[in-house]
């Protein structure tokens, strides 16, 4: 186990997110049997809502751990550079033990699954408070079931993630090494197996298609804001913001890779997204923004689709994804202006 | 209220767009390698022209080596630096020697860059090592292999 500051850090978030996380799925499970037994009595009213306000208090501090550990375990990765020679950024890292036997060699299936689990969690955890603050609003626990089964998938796979990140610190991880350095790989599956003298500027059909697909869910989303604050059902406006907002989450993905982020590390041949974390950190915010932006079209949607009336929820969510997507975009033209 | 709202979101997005302006001006430039995007010490820079005017700064020969050969166009010329004295001069004079001792704190990669032949084999006899020669020289491009071809060195 390598210890510095922050894989002590995120140690710590592992276990609270495991401990929560079983604690939010034993409620889910407490509030279905309740719900089989159908037969709540007078009595037990206090007692529902002290429950009540205890489940919300530490599914929210669950929201809070989760977002918290997503850039952490970034950062957990980044300071392991520099443990092992040749490994020049968290590329390298995450590769470490690739090569091996022993129980290291699940360290890079556990990186895997976590770059997957923590984004999802950060929406999964927006779409329980989305869930929970609609049935607030409604006072009739319409919504009830709903509500249990988001913070059920939201509880279960806090405990898986924290699990994973818990193995991942714990591992040995420091014996192993690279067949190579992290940049001279030989493999076709390297992330410069497409490495060649290409358009230096970040100009290409690649930033066409990105810029497009943003432009297009930024456009969905301001008329689906017009239609909800005049009260009327944004339909189909929302439907297509979400599906564009779908389809830029596999494009957003391939254009950081091998556009953004050479164009932000100043290096265009160097199609490594993880470096950004170590030489250019001001392209997180973009990323960021977008990944949350992206997410905010999908709580927005669930917002309508459980509650069409409901205004006080969607709308902040829809401006929010517009700013966020705006802000990506100007953030690009300006770094590409500057080239 | 509605136009207060508007200033703030209007004044968010200025600030952030002008983000990666700010953040060159605190780093500052500093060279970085083409291949692995390490700080380039300059004491051990290969430069590759490429055609449109286009130079690459590489840390050091492997990964210069490494690049040409992944990039499958060759370089119209391949600078390297004489880790005697600093000089920079064209590759294909250049006399590549792989080190065998620990390098990695305090050099890029094992092969160093000599100008003249004697230097590099009085570093061999004084810290070990081997002269690349061969298909084991680095850098290689199309007017390389016609003068080592010319030069009877490989």
């Amino acid at each position: 186990m390598i210890t510095n500051g922050y894989s002590g850090l995120a140690a710590f978030a592992a276990i609270l997110q495991i401990a929560l996380g079983v604690v939010v799925v034993w409620f889910g499970i407490r509030a279905l049997r309740q719900r089989a037994a159908s037969n709540p009595c007078v009595a037990d009213e206090a007692d529902a809502e002290s429950s009540y306000y205890f489940r919300f208090v530490v599914g929210l501090t669950l929201c809070g751990v989760v977002i918290a550990a997503w850039p952490l375990f970034y950062l957990v990765l980044q300071s392991y550079v520099g443990q092992w020679p040749g490994v020049m950024c968290i590329d390298g890292v995450v590769r470490i033990g690739a090569s091996s036997a022993n129980s290291a060699s699940h360290l890079p299936g556990l990186v895997a699954f976590m770059e997957i689990s923590k984004p999802a969690l950060v929406f999964l955890a927006g779409s329980w408070l989305v869930v929970h603050l609609l049935m607030q609003s409604q006072r009739g626990g319409r919504l009830q079931r709903v509500s249990v089964a988001t913070m059920l998938t939201f509880g279960l796979l806090g405990v898986l993630d924290g699990a994973a990140e818990g193995a991942y610190l714990v591992i040995p991880k420091q014996e192993q090494a690279l067949a190579t350095g992290c940049c001279t790989v030989d493999s076709q599956e390297s992330v410069f197996a497409n490495a060649g003298p290409r358009e230096p500027s970040g100009r290409g059909p690649l930033t066409v298609a990105f810029v497009a697909a943003c432009a297009w869910v930024a456009f969905w989303v301001t008329a689906s804001i017009r239609r909800i604050r005049m009260s009327q059902a944004a339909g189909y406006r929302l439907a297509l913001a979400a599906v564009g907002a779908a389809a830029l989450i596999p494009l957003g993905a391939i254009y950081l890779r091998e556009v953004a982020a050479p164009l932000f590390l100043q290096l265009p041949y160097h199609q490594c997204a993880y470096c950004l974390v170590g030489v250019a950190p001001e392209a997180l915010v973009a990323v960021g923004l977008f990944s949350l932006a992206t997410f905010a079209v999908g709580w927005a949607v669930i917002a309508r689709g459980l509650d069409r009336s409901n205004q006080a929820i969607a709308l902040p969510l829809l401006r929010f994804a517009r700013f966020g997507f705006l802000a990506t975009l100007l953030m690009l033209g300006v770094r590409m202006a500057t080239a | 209220m509605r136009a207060r709202g508007l200033a703030l979101e209007v004044t968010a997005l200025v600030v952030i767009a002008l983000l990666p302006a700010f953040a060159d001006l605190v780093r500052g430039s500093t060279s970085r390698c083409a291949q692995d995007g390490v700080a380039v010490d300059s004491n051990y820079a290969v430069y590759a022209r490429y055609e449109g005017d286009v130079e690459l700064e590489f840390c050091g020969v492997s990964c210069a080596d490494l690049w040409m050969r992944r990039s499958g166009k060759p370089a119209i010329a391949v600078e390297v630096t004489d880790c005697v004295d600093g000089h920079r001069f064209a590759a294909r004079n250049a006399h590549f020697v792989k080190i065998y001792v620990d390098w990695r704190e305090s050099v890029p990669d094992p092969i160093r860059v000599f100008a003249s032949r004697e230097e590099a084999l009085a570093h061999i006899r004084e810290f070990g090592g081997e002269l690349l020669v061969g298909p084991r020289r680095p850098l290689g491009t199309a007017s390389d292999l016609r003068w080592d071809r010319a030069s009877g060195d490989r």
